[in-house]
């Protein structure tokens, strides 16, 4: 609670900035007045009391530097600063900021265009998959044999993580792969991907022609990637 | 007597303020007398570090101010100590009284 109230204290001594720096002077004032009146009734003369009472308190401007950093963050403090003085400075030169400010809207519009073009050109089977969003939670499911999350599942793993009910019916299992093929003399490097029975189902896609995979299968081929 | 090094051990300031402030309101000058008065000369605060610590002891929620009039008609700025501050105190001076009692021991070991 108190590492709250300090945090408060800080946000609240943040702004009020210039009120607080008065406030903070007056009472060093006092402080220094204070010692000035003691001193004369020690019996020194108005300007002695002075130089002495100074010289008891200290830098008075380093102690206000120090004082401030208790109490605002210096780094708040600096960044109020900067913006400031970048308003000012777009403010005196007014050729400059229309100048950039045009390069910037120029720039992100740019950018913001192409990416939403080439997004719609690159990402175009995303279509099918948003219509039944899979649970891909497969790939970075929760892994019941180690504590913590594991990415990457081992296969055998998987089946066993649905049925403890980690991951849903939906949840795909991935592992992409490489192959080479080889037909006749012809040799050419495939790449291919392992899936869960489920995986078309997952994304919601279904074959023109003929099926997609089968869950009764699972059992020979669990085995097969197992051996590799 | 021999005057001691002004210095304070570090980080012992805190304490020494909320100490002095245990049971009146005091101004920063009225603090800086009150531990001097206390160690019977001995520890003379350094006046323009305690304001430091004030604020930081103020931003803590340990001590809270408010602007007085000191006995001699002078406006001052009178901390007073908050009940979290009175736990801090009990808590620092236990750590503090155990720390001295380990170092005593050491010094006074073969």
């Amino acid at each position: 609670m108190p590492r709250l109230r300090a945090w408060f204290s800080r946000l609240l001594g943040l702004f009020p900035k210039s009120r607080r720096d008065a406030e903070m002077a007056e009472e060093m004032q006092a402080h220094v007045d204070l010692l000035i009146e003691r001193n004369i009734a020690a019996g020194m003369s108005p300007e002695e009391a002075r130089n002495a009472a100074l010289r008891q308190f200290g830098r008075v401007e380093q102690t206000k530097e120090i004082a401030r950093e208790q109490r605002v963050w210096r780094w708040a403090d600096e960044f109020l600063q900067d913006i400031r003085f970048g308003a000012r400075m777009l403010v005196r030169s007014p050729g400059f900021s229309i100048l950039a400010i045009l390069c910037l809207t120029l720039g992100i519009g740019t950018n913001a265009a192409v990416f939403s073009w080439i997004e719609g050109i690159l990402d175009s089977p995303v279509s099918a998959r948003r219509a039944s969003r899979p649970d891909v939670r497969a790939l970075n499911c929760h892994d019941p044999g180690r504590s913590g999350i594991s990415t990457g599942l081992s296969y055998p793993d998987f089946p066993r993580s649905r049925k403890t009910r980690l991951c849903s019916s939906r949840s795909l299992s991935i592992k992409f792969t490489g192959t080479t093929l080889s037909i006749g003399d012809r040799a050419e490097r495939a790449t291919g991907g392992i899936v869960s029975a489920n995986y078309f189902d997952a994304l919601g896609v279904r074959p023109i022609l003929g099926r997609g995979f089968r869950a009764g299968r699972r059992r020979r081929d669990e085995t097969r990637i197992r051996s590799q | 007597m021999a005057k001691e090094k002004p210095d304070l051990v570090y980080g012992t300031l805190d304490m020494l303020i909320l100490k002095a402030l245990q049971h009146d309101p005091r101004h920063g000058l009225g603090i800086a007398d009150r531990i001097q008065q206390m160690s019977k000369d001995i520890l003379r605060v350094e006046q323009g570090s305690l304001y430091p610590a004030l604020y930081r002891l103020e931003a803590q929620g340990w001590i809270t101010a408010e602007w007085g009039v000191s006995d001699n008609n002078r406006k001052a700025r009178y901390y007073k100590l908050t009940s979290a501050g009175r736990k801090q105190l009990a808590a620092e001076k236990d750590h503090w009284l155990r720390i001295t009692k380990g170092i005593d021991l050491v010094l006074a070991g073969a």
